[in-house]
């Protein structure tokens, strides 16, 4: 008997696959010699090692492949003898292979030869089939039963009647018999299939899963089978074939089974049945446990419903009416219908949903807008239910209504119309529910979006725009964070700029809202407006003067919010910004702006910048703005520039001030001066200043106590000689001065140690001087240089000079 | 084989009249041997002929006191032995004291005999029939004897009525289930059809069966013996079912050796048969529930064949037997029956 | 060895985004490094150019914030060739070629790259290569100047390299240029 049990030792598969071949073997060969009898003697011993199921689903297979394949010769063998004998012959072996008293072969067998007696008397056909079905009931243990029906479902795949039913006779087997054997089959193999989840121990569950994931197909096949028949119709499919699965499916109760099975009826059953059977199919869904992914299930048949449609152009409608009205309408009672469902999982029906519309009813927003208003509702009401203010954001509803809301963007943007999704008059609601940190996800892939079409905003999207920037740097709890600041700051350039007054109104507009923020998140968005707003002044100087002056007003204004708000570094850099700018425009009274803009910068620098390091860079800028700008006439420069000298010379470390110094010399030089009529401009050319310049910053220099750094400057200052000597200025004191810094250097370099700065220092300097030299560089040899250095090597008692400090003033 | 020197003279033997188209069955002659002996049924006359054959080589002649012929029914009962009871004794003498000289075949026929039990190979008795032939010879020399063994086959009619048997049993919170055979009286060549419901299951089953029991007694009083045998098991379900399955029963008596049962034989021995329904756990634990079925033999109008397709159209056990709806039969409730062990053996 | 040379690029405050084409063009996997010679000025853009080659070097432009910790001055060698980086708005006068040469001879490089025009421009100086890659934003400057969004690409091989200058131009097409480069004198 068989019933072998887990606890059998197990007998290797490559040892059992030897068996079966043994057997099948002394099968063949009483079959070579007619004799049937004994062939299904063997084929029954043969058929015993399918009794061991403690292989694997994986091995099993294999050894029910093998077992099968060898079968099949017992088919052929059968089919032949009962052609000889119709009638008496099958109706006989059929008895006999039944007085095995061995389940598992017992049922093989009936399954080979009553499924090849009908072959030769197919008025048996429907009889033996409901036989089989229903005997193989014996088997339930899972992976046996589930196997043997496999056979079974395989055997009579050429045999099931698909004949349309014959009204005269309605007795004589049809494709209505056919459905039924399968559902009958289909049923108790899920059962089977579902029952093998609670075998065995609780914590290899996991692995059960897994395992039943692998034969999943097996159950399936019943449902392809019944999809394959030709005479099956649409009303045999809505009365009889789905509601007896779908009873099935809900009933098992087990989540694997239920999402399988559910996705298989999408993917088997042709699109037309889906269309007319929505409704009883998404009641269904409502029904599944809830561990199933719904949604998934759901957008399966989206898809399939918007395949459809795609390839059959036109509104989708089946018999329960229009595709969206029925799913919206089935959704509603799902989520009504399954109390204490997640709301993640209600919410994560409404994507399916909103790509049906998405898909299917791309001309009307409105159903878009319907969606967005229903999850802004739910979610509203789980609110108050819940007593909660929002949903955390890294909740899995969180994470769905970012789906929810992605998707609509997705699919515009691809469009090439980026900003429809701001022109959806629900968006507001459902955007409004969700807590900021979710709104910034879908902020930043809107954002996101609209930049990758390289498109714009205009006045009429700005509101709807703005809402969703707001929560970006309108943080409730934290301090946000700078991506997001970058990403409100970059919003600001978005704005559509082809209408200078409408980007005027915008960016005002933009200001205002930015402005209201904390400091330290203006720091992050001010320059930005600042920016734009200089941009606007800029643009507009020749034909809209009026804005032109109102922008850099309105520019003043913001870096004095700045300015209160103690950023001094930013408030400079962008006075002077500023003052870069309005010197290209004309309007009434640029000049004077761009003077204030200016005296503002100097006045934070004195009052607001410790930092010597600060005190530099400010400096740098300062000056190097004021050798830009060029729409100052000689007192306004004089006194612009002395302010620089002055802050030159009273920077705090010596090196700096001697760097500051050279940097200064050349306001004296090439800033460009207005002559008093403002009808050209020249360069100043203020050899002696310059000269006073560079001698100071050698006398600093020799103040500096540090000999590398010393030797450092020396060079700079004679880079910066160089530089002069080289853009024309032709003075005795510079060459002078150039010739003492030559000397000093090389002193200076037999003092020091060899030292890798050192040698960069070397060599920076032995580069000068050959360049110095001689406008034509050649390669010279180091004997030849070092001759040239000796000469050269006179050294001259330095000027005793006054300081030039303040000569300015 | 001579005992005196002379040997046998003459050979006997015994050919009964249509012994080339008769019929033959399988049929135990001692506990280990089968033999195809010819078959009879009750009121069939029993005729043919008994042939002498004189042993040429050293025989010239043989006188013998007369030959007879005999047809025995006898039980055996094996515990005790050399008490045998014939219910059947019938002679006919063939010929008075001649010699004879040559071969020589008589005639004999006994009419319509009544044969009025089934033969019977079992493990305490036996019933069987034989027709002996005898050569009587004088003193000092033994009779020429000549034994040949035939079965006898019981036929009946029942009525086709519905008898069903149909039970619910089990062991409280843990099994329990409801069986129902189709009828309680079957004859040799029908299939017990039926179905178990599994009405609670709180243990793990790992497979079912039915064995069909066959249970001798023979004697009475204090030397009253009984066997039980099981001639076969048949498995009616592998693994273990969940609550509210339904498993179908299709039990082929042919494929067991079953005889019919037999009651009261000549208030020797009774021969009743049982269908034990056996459950077993994955500890091996077995629950099981006998049942007696009577078992018949059927007489066939043409016997070479039984009908086609029993197995199939009429019988399907659809869940439901023929006519069940009409005739529900009252359910035996025999809950009070149910045993629940530990031991790995547990009757309901 | 493809290097890849950017400046200027001022996001967010001049500039939203680096153009469709040149993100289309900068896909991670081909460049192996990154020059970027100043106003990053977000971590947006810092972020955009390590995606693009795990070895980024950055200087400090006038624009990007004080707490960035970028220095003024970097030499990064690769392959044969030494380059320096600065933003240039610490050169006087700015832009000016003598100015950023007084730069290289400091720094002793091969190379030097610099920004703060927001214009690309390229020299060759005895022997020595000054490249302002332009900004890839295409960002205006300081005072309002429109430019165009530019690049340039180092294809180094040993001693020897050849830049790459990509411009977008007004109609949005990319222009690429190429410029073959050989240090002058081989380390002896």
């Amino acid at each position: 008997m068989g019933a072998v049990d887990d606890k059998t030792i197990k007998v290797p598969l490559s040892d059992s696959l030897q068996n079966v071949k043994h057997d099948a073997f002394q099968m063949k060969k009483q079959l070579d010699e007619l004799n049937i009898d004994e062939a299904l003697n063997h084929a029954a011993t043969m058929l015993q090692h399918l009794q061991k199921a403690y292989y694997t689903p994986k091995e099993y297979n294999e050894l029910f492949l093998t077992v099968t394949n060898e079968l099949r010769m017992v088919d052929v063998m059968l089919k032949d003898a009962f052609e000889k004998d119709a009638g008496m012959a099958g109706g006989e072996m059929y008895e006999k292979v039944q007085y095995n008293p061995s389940i598992l072969p017992r049922l093989y067998l009936m399954v080979t030869v009553g499924t090849a007696m009908v072959k030769t008397q197919p008025e048996l056909t429907k009889a033996v089939l409901d036989d089989l079905v229903e005997m193989s009931r014996g088997v339930q243990h899972p992976l046996r039963g589930i196997f043997l029906r496999n056979y079974l479902l395989q055997s009579m795949r050429q045999i099931l009647p698909d004949t349309a039913p014959n009204q005269e006779d309605p007795r004589e087997a049809c494709v209505t018999d056919s459905v039924e054997l399968l559902l009958k089959n289909f049923a108790e193999m899920n059962k089977l299939w579902v029952r093998m989840q609670h075998q065995g121990l609780q914590r290899d569950a996991p692995a059960r899963t897994a395992e039943r994931k692998e034969i999943r197909n097996l159950v399936g096949t019943n449902l392809v089978r019944i999809s394959q028949l030709d005479n099956l119709t649409v009303e045999t499919y809505c009365d009889k074939v789905l509601p007896e699965i779908l009873t099935q499916i809900v009933n098992c109760r087990d989540p694997l089974a239920q999402t399988y099975l559910m996705e298989s009826i999408i993917q088997v059953f042709p699109d037309e049945y889906h269309l007319d059977t929505m409704k009883p199919f998404l009641k269904a869904v409502g029904d599944l446990h809830t561990q199933v992914n719904v949604k998934n299930i759901v957008n399966a048949l989206v898809d399939r419903l918007s395949n459809f449609a795609t390839n059959n152009e036109g509104t989708l409608s089946g018999k329960d009416g229009d595709v969206f009205s029925v799913f919206s309408g089935a959704l509603g009672e799902i989520i009504g219908g399954r109390n204490g469902l997640a709301l993640e999982n209600v919410l994560g029906m409404q994507i399916p949903l909103i790509q049906l519309a998405l898909t299917c009813y791309k001309s009307e927003p409105d159903f878009i807008n319907k969606i967005l208003h229903t999850t802004a509702e739910m979610v509203a009401t789980y609110l108050e239910k819940n007593n909660l203010t929002s949903i955390p954001s890294s909740s899995p509803a969180s994470r769905e209504t970012v789906a929810l809301m992605k998707l609509p963007i997705t699919v515009y943007a691809a469009d090439g119309a980026p900003l429809r999704i701001l022109e959806l008059s629900n968006f507001g609601d459902a955007f409004g529910i969700m807590a900021n940190e979710t709104k910034k996800i879908v902020a930043t892939f809107i954002l996101e979006k609209i930049m990758e079409a390289e498109a714009s905003i205009d006045l009429d999207h700005f509101d709807a725009a703005l809402t969703v920037v707001k929560c970006l740097y309108n943080s409730d709890t934290d301090q946000p964070d700078s991506e997001d600041l970058d990403l409100a700051a970059r919003f600001a350039l978005l704005l559509d700029n082809s209408s200078p007054k409408d980007n005027f109104e915008m960016t005002i507009r933009l200001s205002e809202e930015f402005s209201n923020a904390d400091t330290g998140v203006k720091s992050f968005l001010l320059p930005t407006i600042f920016a734009r707003f200089c941009q606007i002044g800029r643009d507009c100087s020749s034909e809209n003067p009026d804005i032109s002056k109102e922008a850099f007003s309105k520019a003043h204004e913001l870096v004095q919010t700045l300015a209160d708000s103690e950023l001094p570094l930013i408030s400079i850099r962008l006075y002077l910004q500023g003052a870069a700018s309005i010197q290209h425009c004309n309007f009434d009274g640029s000049v004077d702006l761009c003077y204030e803009f200016f005296t503002q910068a100097f006045v934070i620098y004195e009052e607001e910048i410790c930092d010597s390091k600060e005190q530099v860079a400010a400096l740098q800028q300062l000056t190097s703005t004021l050798l830009k700008v060029e729409c100052f006439k000689e007192e306004e420069h004089a006194s612009l520039r002395s302010q620089c000298v002055l802050a030159a010379s009273r920077l705090l470390r010596k090196a700096d001030q001697a760097r500051a110094i050279l940097w200064t010399s050349h306001v004296f030089w090439s800033s460009k001066v207005l002559s008093p009529d403002a009808k050209e401009s020249s360069e100043l050319r203020n050899e002696k200043k310059v000269v006073d310049q560079l001698k100071k910053a050698s006398k600093t220099a020799e103040k500096c106590l540090e000999a590398l750094l010393r030797q450092q400057l020396y060079i700079e200052i004679l880079e910066k000689a160089h530089f002069y000597i080289s853009d024309g200025l032709e003075n005795a004191d510079l060459q002078t001065l150039a010739d003492s810094m030559s000397q000093k250097i090389k002193e200076k370099q037999a003092e020091t140690q060899a030292n890798a700065d050192a040698e960069k220092l070397a060599a920076h300097f032995e580069e000068l001087e050959i360049k110095m030299k001689g406008p034509s560089p050649q390669v010279e040899s180091q004997g030849e240089e070092s001759a040239v250095s000796d000469e050269v090597n006179q050294p001259e008692e330095e000027a005793p000079e006054e300081s030039v400090e303040n000569n300015e003033e | 084989m001579s005992f005196f020197g002379f040997g046998r003279p003459a050979d006997v033997s015994i050919r009964l009249s249509d012994e080339s188209t008769r019929r033959r069955v399988l049929h135990n002659v001692s506990d280990r041997k089968k033999e195809p002996l010819l078959l009879y049924y009750d009121g069939e006359t029993i005729a043919g002929m008994v042939d002498v054959n004189l042993k040429k080589s050293n025989v010239k002649k043989v006188d013998h006191k007369g030959i007879r012929v005999e047809v025995t029914g006898q039980i055996e009962l094996f515990n005790d032995r050399g008490n045998t009871h014939d219910f059947l004794f019938l002679v006919k003498h063939l010929a008075g004291p001649e010699s004879l000289t040559s071969d020589r075949s008589y005639e004999f026929e006994f009419p319509n005999v009544e044969k009025p039990h089934e033969s019977y190979h079992g493990t305490n008795v036996r019933l069987r029939y034989f027709v002996k032939a005898t050569v009587m010879r004088g003193m000092a020399q033994p009779n020429i004897t000549q034994e040949l063994e035939f079965v006898v086959h019981m036929l009946s009619a029942y009525p086709n009525v519905p008898n069903p048997l149909k039970m619910e049993v089990g062991i409280e919170d843990s099994l329990h289930i409801e069986f129902e055979y189709n009828k309680s009286r079957y004859h040799l060549d029908e299939a017990i059809i039926g179905k178990i419901s599994f009405i609670l299951v709180r243990v793990k089953i790992k497979h079912m069966e039915i064995d069909l029991i066959r249970r001798e007694q023979t004697g009475s009083g204090p030397s009253n013996y009984m066997e039980q045998e099981s001639i076969g098991k048949y498995e009616i379900m592998d693994g273990g079912p969940a609550k509210g399955e339904v498993i179908p029963i299709r039990l082929f008596l042919k494929s067991f050796q079953g005889q019919p049962t037999m009651k009261e034989v000549a208030k020797k021995f009774s021969v009743r048969y049982f269908l034990n329904l056996v459950l077993v756990d994955e500890e091996d634990r077995r629950y099981f529930k006998q049942q007696e079925i009577t078992l018949w033999r059927k007489a066939y109008l043409n016997e070479n064949r039984i009908p086609t397709n029993q197995f199939i159209s009429s019988q399907l056990p659809n869940g439901n037997f023929v006519n069940e709806k009409a005739e529900q039969p009252p359910v035996d409730d025999d809950k009070s029956a149910l045993v629940a062990s530990e031991a790995p053996e547990a009757a309901f | 060895m493809l290097v890849l040379l950017v400046s200027d690029l001022h996001m967010p405050e001049r500039s939203p985004n680096v153009p469709k084409k040149f993100r289309e063009l900068l896909v991670p996997g081909k460049i192996q490094h990154v020059l970027c010679s100043g106003n990053l000025t977000s971590r947006t853009s810092l972020d955009f150019l390590r995606n693009i080659a795990g070895d980024v070097h950055v200087v400090r432009g006038d624009c990007d914030r004080s707490e960035t910790s970028w220095p003024d001055e970097k030499v990064v060698r690769i392959g044969n060739l030494s380059i320096g980086m600065i933003h240039g708005h610490q050169v006087f006068p700015n832009n000016s070629q003598k100015a950023l040469e007084a730069v290289r001879r400091s720094l002793q490089v091969d190379i030097l790259v610099h920004g703060s025009t927001h214009e690309q421009k390229v020299d060759e100086i005895d022997g020595n290569l000054f490249i302002n890659p332009g900004s890839l934003t295409g960002a205006s400057t300081s005072s309002g100047d429109k430019c165009q969004p530019a690049f340039a690409l180092l294809d180094i091989n040993g001693s020897a390299c050849t830049l790459y200058r990509y411009k977008l131009g007004s109609d949005n097409k990319v222009d690429v240029q190429p410029l073959e480069f050989k240090k002058r004198c081989p380390a002896a």
